[in-house]
């Protein structure tokens, strides 16, 4: 459903992703690693286009939508959340929630309304319906933003490392929320340095350094017989902590 | 509702002050503190400059309409047509000749020194290696300046000031005109008998205004010889018995806030000080708005190529410039000619500057929006309009209404620059009463407490705006 051919995004003089390619299918839970600085954050803004590729394409359902003017109608399909959560901090749950379906002309604010508190009332939340963002721990907000891509109902959803702000505690909330919604068969690219997450969760894992995808494979090949010297480096480090 | 009636408020404000016919009246311009020439009493500016003028106007089957203005603008008020006759004790100077007309003159005017009783200055000769205080652009001033190389010139807006100079011993002497000289000495001060320099006082008409000039001569003249201006001068020498009271700090209070009904000054400078600080920060916050819009959408669409670099230049050129400029070039320049009352006059100036620094509030209100929100909008496909009306806006407003309260609070005080071009604000109503009493000390203590407390008030209101604001989200 969605191929990158090509990849390449500069700032400046600096060349942050040099040649990237890479097929996602349906259902793929992707997750993509490697040492900070090397352009995995970039490459996931890259896909919703947060960041406009310097060239290369990006082919979803047979369209390259880099240059396309249809850019709103395909983010609405490519659903993102932040490692900051990024909720909107002038609304409260619900309004953070129905805001962009309302807005979209998808549904009416009685339906976004509707379906939001099924959703909240998922992940055990119904009752923050009125809060606003600052009066939620770490871990709510996460959950409150992901059930927001979802009200979407979007095709992909990226992950630029959905965790890492969060304290040790709240992480499990999280990881179990995405675990069900994988389950209900999204698709789904996940930054994070969570690597026992990683290698439990994902279908794929692609290793990325200095702009490349040097490895891609199951998370069995990845995390138990990676082949390059870079990944091999990669993971021991991990492993010594 | 509010809104709408505040502009309806604005706009009755601005025809019933600006509905006067020029064909019918003759306007007289004056700095009205330079007793007995012209002075406020009674909240009216009389004196004999005001006499003459209205003689002139009856002559002439008009009404006459008095425009106090800072002694150094007099000249331009005429030039820019502004005004018909200026009146306020000028003396005849080719410099000031080359500029505007000169009537006959009708005062023969002694410019004297003013010393401390105990002062080694007793004649003219001894006016070396000292300090001399003379009120700015007045005959004074130029003689000094020309004759006297070796006189340390200050030089004050108002000759009071020059009189409090004496008082403090800042300055050894003061060279002034001898008739309101006569009214500002005390135990302490005394004039010395030889007259620095005798000139003679005229109005002054546009050039080439010749039947007002020929009408004002036949006027001066007739008044002359029929004696009636000695009399209008003895008329106004002796005004202002004083009543005394036991304790000195009554009567000064008495006399600056009581006297006269001198309170009411300060009521409608307050008035006007407030009016053109609401207007300006009404049109102040239009015209930012606009700017920072303007420029936001370029920054983000590359739109609006145009309107970006005119509203870069307007913030920058109101920033790069002082007010009290910028109020000058739109009343001499812009308005030259035009019969707009002064007080919309002063909304428009302020406004137009308040408008620059707004700007850069709302630039920087909306530049402190957390990135990562507005990201998260476009992420749910949500266009540039969208996101900023749904997510930008309502957070920079948080940062930008309390700094626009604080630019209402710098307003209130920038009014004061007003009194140049002769608005009747607070800071000039203080000016008109320590003309009339001689005496600084309440009518500032007085002036200085109304801004303190405008300003306590604007703070509270802001501080208690700041809690709803943050209460919203807590």
């Amino acid at each position: 459903m969605l191929e990158i051919k090509n990849l390449k995004k500069r700032f400046g003089k600096k060349v942050v992703l040099k040649d990237i390619n890479l097929k996602v299918n349906k259902n793929d839970i992707i997750g993509i690693i490697g040492p900070s600085g090397c352009g995995k954050s970039t490459f996931l803004r890259c896909i919703n286009l947060l960041e406009k590729p310097t060239e290369g394409q990006i082919i979803f359902h047979n369209d390259d939508i880099v240059d396309n003017t249809k850019l709103e109608s395909t983010r609405k399909k490519i659903g993102m959340v932040f490692q900051q959560f990024n909720l909107f901090n002038n609304m409260t749950v619900l309004e953070n929630i129905i805001l962009a379906p309302v807005m979209h002309n998808m549904m009416t604010k009685k339906e976004a309304t509707k379906e939001a508190l099924r959703l909240l009332e998922e992940i055990d939340l119904k009752d923050k319906k009125d809060f606003y963002p600052n009066e939620l721990s770490g871990g709510q907000k996460q959950r409150v933003a992901i059930v927001r891509t979802l009200i979407m109902n979007p095709e992909i959803i990226l992950f630029d490392e959905p965790t890492s702000a969060l304290d040790p505690e709240m992480i499990g909330e999280v990881t179990n929320l995405m675990r069900k919604i994988a389950k209900e068969g999204m698709t789904m690219l996940i930054v994070s340095h969570e690597m026992n997450f990683i290698k439990n969760f994902c279908t794929k894992v692609i290793f990325m350094s200095d702009g490349y995808i040097l490895e891609e494979g199951t998370s069995n090949q990845i995390f138990n017989h990676p082949k390059n010297e870079k990944l091999k480096n990669f993971l021991s480090k991990i492993n010594d902590i | 509702m509010k809104k709408r009636s505040l502009i309806i408020i604005l706009l009755c404000l601005l025809f019933t002050t600006s509905c006067s016919n020029k064909q019918d009246t003759l306007t007289l311009v004056t700095e009205a503190g330079f007793a007995p020439y012209e002075y406020y009493e009674g909240g009216e500016i009389v004196g004999i400059d005001i006499d003459i003028g209205k003689e002139i106007a009856k002559e002439m089957g008009k009404k006459l309409v008095i425009k106090d203005v800072a002694f150094d603008s007099i000249i331009s008020e005429i030039k820019t047509d502004k005004s018909d006759i200026g009146a306020a004790g000028i003396s005849y100077t080719p410099e000031r000749a080359n500029e505007v007309d000169f009537t006959i003159d009708y005062m023969e005017s002694r410019q004297v020194m003013i010393v401390k009783k105990d002062s080694p200055i007793k004649t003219s000769l001894d006016l070396t290696n000292v300090k001399a205080a003379v009120q700015l652009g007045s005959v004074a001033d130029d003689y000094l300046t020309t004759n006297f190389p070796y006189v340390t010139i200050t030089r004050e807006k108002k000759f009071l000031a020059a009189i409090q100079d004496l008082k403090d011993s800042k300055v050894d002497v003061v060279v002034m005109d001898e008739i309101p000289a006569k009214k500002l000495i005390n135990d302490d001060l005394t004039i010395l008998p030889e007259a620095l320099v005798t000139d003679h006082y005229g109005m002054i008409v546009k050039k080439g205004n010749t039947e007002l000039l020929n009408k004002a001569n036949q006027v001066i003249q007739k008044l002359k010889d029929d004696g009636t201006i000695d009399e209008i001068a003895l008329k106004h020498m002796d005004h202002g018995e004083r009543k005394e009271f036991k304790s000195k700090i009554v009567s000064k209070f008495y006399y600056s806030v009581i006297y006269e009904g001198r309170y009411k000054y300060i009521i409608t400078g307050l008035k006007n000080t407030l009016l053109i600080a609401l207007g300006a920060v009404v049109l102040g916050v239009m015209l930012g708005a606009l700017a920072a819009i303007f420029r936001n959408i370029h920054d983000n669409t590359g739109k609006l190529k145009l309107l970006n670099l005119l509203s870069k230049c307007y913030v920058t050129v109101i920033r790069g410039t002082p007010s009290i400029l910028q109020l000058m070039i739109i009343y001499y320049v812009i308005f030259k000619a035009t019969n707009v009352s002064i007080v919309i006059v002063g909304m428009l100036a302020f406004g137009i500057n308040s408008g620059a620094y707004v700007a850069e509030i709302i630039r920087a209100g909306i530049n402190s929006v957390d990135k990562g929100q507005v990201e998260a909008g476009y992420a749910l496909g949500l266009k540039y309009g969208q996101v900023t009306r749904k997510i930008v806006i309502p957070e920079a407003l948080k940062n930008i209404l309390p700094a626009l309260g604080n630019e209402f609070i710098t307003l209130v005080k920038e009014t004061s620059v007003g009194a140049y071009i002769g608005i009747l604000e607070l800071t000039k109503a203080s000016d008109i009463i320590a003309s009339r009493t001689y005496d600084y000390f309440f009518p500032l203590i007085i002036i200085a407490i109304i801004y303190l407390v405008i300003t306590l008030i604007l703070t509270k209101l802001i501080s208690i705006m700041e809690v709803k604001l943050n209460h919203a989200r807590n």
